[in-house]
């Protein structure tokens, strides 16, 4: 059984047309008072704090890019059109751009946040035939790819996100996405026989 | 150099971390210059220049909210507040205190009012000891809002959005008759129960000088009653539950029974039993002086301590017996089994839902440990819906139906200053009132507006809409009455008319839905209310709100 909330609260991401509307209004008022986003503000810091976090190597670069992800997000609001998406895809996408930016800027290394369960998951999608592999020679694959598939690569196994959340941030349809990530497993899966 | 550093089952970022850098205040201080209302020109000056814009721009958006109560005046209120029947209005609760101390003051609708010491001051901003009043007066529904005259529309520049309320009320008080203001730093918390277990709702203050409602707090859902109803509901779910299923009894040789083929469906506690049989408790009751006589009707009905009442029935005459559910030994021993196994599964289910809501309990009062603040914890939790996510999990419908009707829920206003104040959710009202009102495609229909014979047009002085499931009214001004910009119909339940002479008139229900809003031109035949309607209670069940 799920309530009904006026707070987008459904899984992780989920969010209904419902309240995707209850959401228009909030922007809507954000977008001639800036006090008025307070509610977007609490209610995604969180989210955005955790994804950034995922994809930096510190807490304190973390929250550097939350604070920016959100100013900019502010910032830009008044510019901001609704297309029936939930208004976190569009703080997601300043989010990715602000760590973007970051290691443009500092001309760092990047991060690849990982965890047992995504990289078993990945094992277990490649399509059949694959060589057996281990890890690290995964990993050594993944980092070949094209940064936007390796952020789908991420979000959908290390990040545990549905398919309708990654096609809402990336701003593709859910099926464009499945046959992304398909074709990115063939990829992965070619680097090994290719070899 | 690779492209990336792996790194493998890092743990995330904690809730206090992250509760520790959110600070919405911090933030949005840090951006006020990037106003929309100042022109980038403005912007462009920079430095020095920069910090004084900056510095107007607060000065004027702090303007309304930050204005001196004191300066508030009751004109101005009653300028903006306007009672449509000034005659039916909702008169306030007085209650006197004395003297300074903490004080908990208890309404008769559940609702409480929290005053902490040494929380007022007089207009001289000097201490205020008891006895001095508080003026305390509620608006739940549409009805209240109706006869409040509090207008149930926010604007915001230039928008206007409408209300849905989950409860609104108004606090003031006086000492010696002179008005009493809140003093600096002091926080009075007004509870109201509601029935609406949604976490939509923010608070919102009626500024009356700005003539708008100003955004106060997000979310208004108590958490602190809301665990302690869910307490309670446990409580009664663990026992009443275990309670339900009765034991039959072997049967009593020496006892008269009956077999009574009784709907399953109305006695759930006996379902499980394959052929249940209902002895007569009195030794000296034969079961022929049931049988041997030919009834038109028979019915069983529930009494206390596992007890059935069997009633015979033909025309005038009746016969009851009180008896008890039994089985014969050999049914007992095979169905016992099925009853210990039922019970057992039930208890896991119901100890399953207490250790659940125990760690539910534990979650905050950890939060509570680390936080030093769990009211804070559990708020934000409540605030971005995470503690209903939770509920959902171990409470089910019913068991929020309980909690909403027994007023276990509140919501709560930690007020800084007296006045109006709303439990609301904002609706848009193109989508609320798509089919009764499009101010986008409004199409030029005349309205008129007919008592008997009579058009009142002319001595209108405001009209309202009103719809049964929304809590909230739609007030249309005058202007709109005669160029009513209706388009497809009506889902509004009521018309409500109030003219200049404070004469009322409705037209409701079927009447109002038959009305055809594609037509040219539109009459609205309204109907006054009975004389005898002469209080806000009869007015309210007249109408049937």
């Amino acid at each position: 059984m799920l309530l009904t909330t006026g707070i987008i609260e459904t899984g992780y991401f989920h969010i209904e047309r419902t309240d995707i509307k209850a959401e228009e209004v909030e922007i809507s008022l954000a977008q001639k008072d800036p006090k008025a986003f307070e509610p977007l503000y609490l209610r995604y810091f969180e989210r955005i704090s955790h994804y950034v976090y995922h994809r930096v190597e510190s807490k304190e670069i973390a929250f550097d890019l939350t604070a920016n992800t959100f100013y900019n997000a502010l910032s830009k609001l008044s510019s901001y059109k609704s297309k029936g998406l939930p208004f976190s895809a569009w703080l997601y996408r300043i989010a990715f751009n602000e760590v973007q930016q970051h290691y443009r800027g500092t001309k760092t290394q990047g991060v690849l946040n990982t965890n047992n369960k995504g990289v078993s998951e990945i094992m277990d999608s490649l399509p059949e035939n694959s060589y057996p592999i281990n890890d690290e020679q995964l990993f050594e694959a993944i980092e070949q790819l094209k940064e936007q598939e390796i952020e789908l690569i991420n979000m959908r196994f290390f990040e545990n996100r549905s398919f309708k959340e990654i096609a809402d941030i990336l701003t593709i349809g859910e099926s464009a996405c499945k046959m992304k990530l398909y074709r990115i497993l063939e990829k992965i899966k070619n680097s090994f026989t290719d070899k | 150099m690779k492209r990336f550093k792996i790194i493998k089952n890092r743990e995330a970022l904690s809730s206090q971390e992250i509760n520790k850098q959110m600070d919405f205040g911090k933030f949005i201080t840090a951006h006020t210059p990037v106003n929309s209302f100042l022109s980038a020109k403005i912007w462009l000056l920079g430095g020095a220049g920069a910090i004084t814009v900056a510095a107007i721009a607060f000065a004027v958006m702090t303007m309304t909210n930050g204005e001196d109560p004191k300066k508030l005046s009751k004109e101005s209120t009653r300028a903006f507040v306007a009672p449509p029947l000034p005659k039916m209005t909702i008169e306030p609760n007085t209650n006197t205190i004395s003297g300074n101390a903490d004080t908990v003051i208890n309404y008769a609708s559940g609702a409480k009012v929290f005053i902490p010491a040494n929380s007022f001051v007089d207009k001289d901003n000097k201490p205020v000891t008891g006895p001095y009043t508080i003026h305390f007066r509620e608006f739940r529904d549409q009805f209240d809002q109706l006869l409040s005259g509090i207008p149930m529309e926010y604007d915001s520049a230039g928008t206007k959005y409408q209300f849905e309320s989950a409860g609104m009320f108004e606090i003031d008080g006086t000492k010696d008759g002179e008005k009493i203001f809140i003093a600096e730093g002091k926080e009075i918390a007004v509870d109201m129960p509601s029935t609406d277990l949604n976490n939509k709702f923010n608070v919102y203050y009626l500024d009356t000088v700005a003539k708008n409602w100003s955004y106060d707090k997000n979310n208004s859902l108590n958490s602190r009653t809301l665990i302690a109803g869910i307490d309670s509901l446990l409580h009664q779910k663990y026992h009443t539950g275990v309670k339900s299923i009765v034991v039959p009894k072997e049967a009593d040789p020496n006892l008269d029974n009956l077999v009574i083929d009784f709907n399953k469906d109305e006695f759930p506690e006996l379902a499980i039993f394959k052929g249940i049989k209902f002895e007569f408790i009195d030794r000296k009751t034969k079961a022929s002086e049931g049988v041997n006589n030919t009834w038109e009707d028979v019915s069983v009905s529930r009494k206390e301590k596992g007890r059935y009442l069997v009633e015979f029935t033909k025309g005038d005459v009746s016969k009851s017996f009180i008896t008890v559910p039994v089985l014969e030994k050999a049914e007992l021993e095979k169905t016992f089994a099925e009853y210990d196994h039922i019970r057992i599964r039930r208890m896991a289910k119901l100890k399953n839902i207490s250790d659940s809501i125990t760690n539910l309990r534990g979650k905050y009062e950890k939060e509570h440990e680390l936080s030093k603040n769990a009211n804070e914890a559990i708020t934000k939790m409540v605030s971005e819906g995470k503690f209903l996510s939770a509920l959902n999990d171990y409470v089910d419908l019913e068991s929020v139906k309980l909690l909403t009707r027994s007023g276990t829920i509140t919501r709560t206003a930690l007020i800084r200053r007296f006045g109006i104040y709303n439990f609301d959710a904002m609706a848009s009202l193109s989508t609320l009132w798509e089919d009764v009102i499009k101010r986008e495609v409004k199409k030029t229909i005349v309205a008129h507006y007919y008592f008997g014979n009579k058009r009142i047009e002319s001595e209108i002085d405001n009209a309202y809409l009103i719809k049964r499931d929304f809590n909230g009214i739609f007030k249309l001004d005058w202007k709109e009455i005669f160029d009513f910009p209706v388009t497809s119909g009506s889902n509004a339940d009521i018309l409500i008319v109030v003219t200049k002479n404070k004469q009322f008139y409705y037209i409701k229900d079927e009447e109002f839905k038959a009305i055809d809003f594609n037509a040219k031109d539109i009459a609205f035949n309204l109907k006054g209310a009975p004389v005898t309607v002469k209080t806000p209670g009869a007015l309210r069940e007249f109408l049937e709100l």
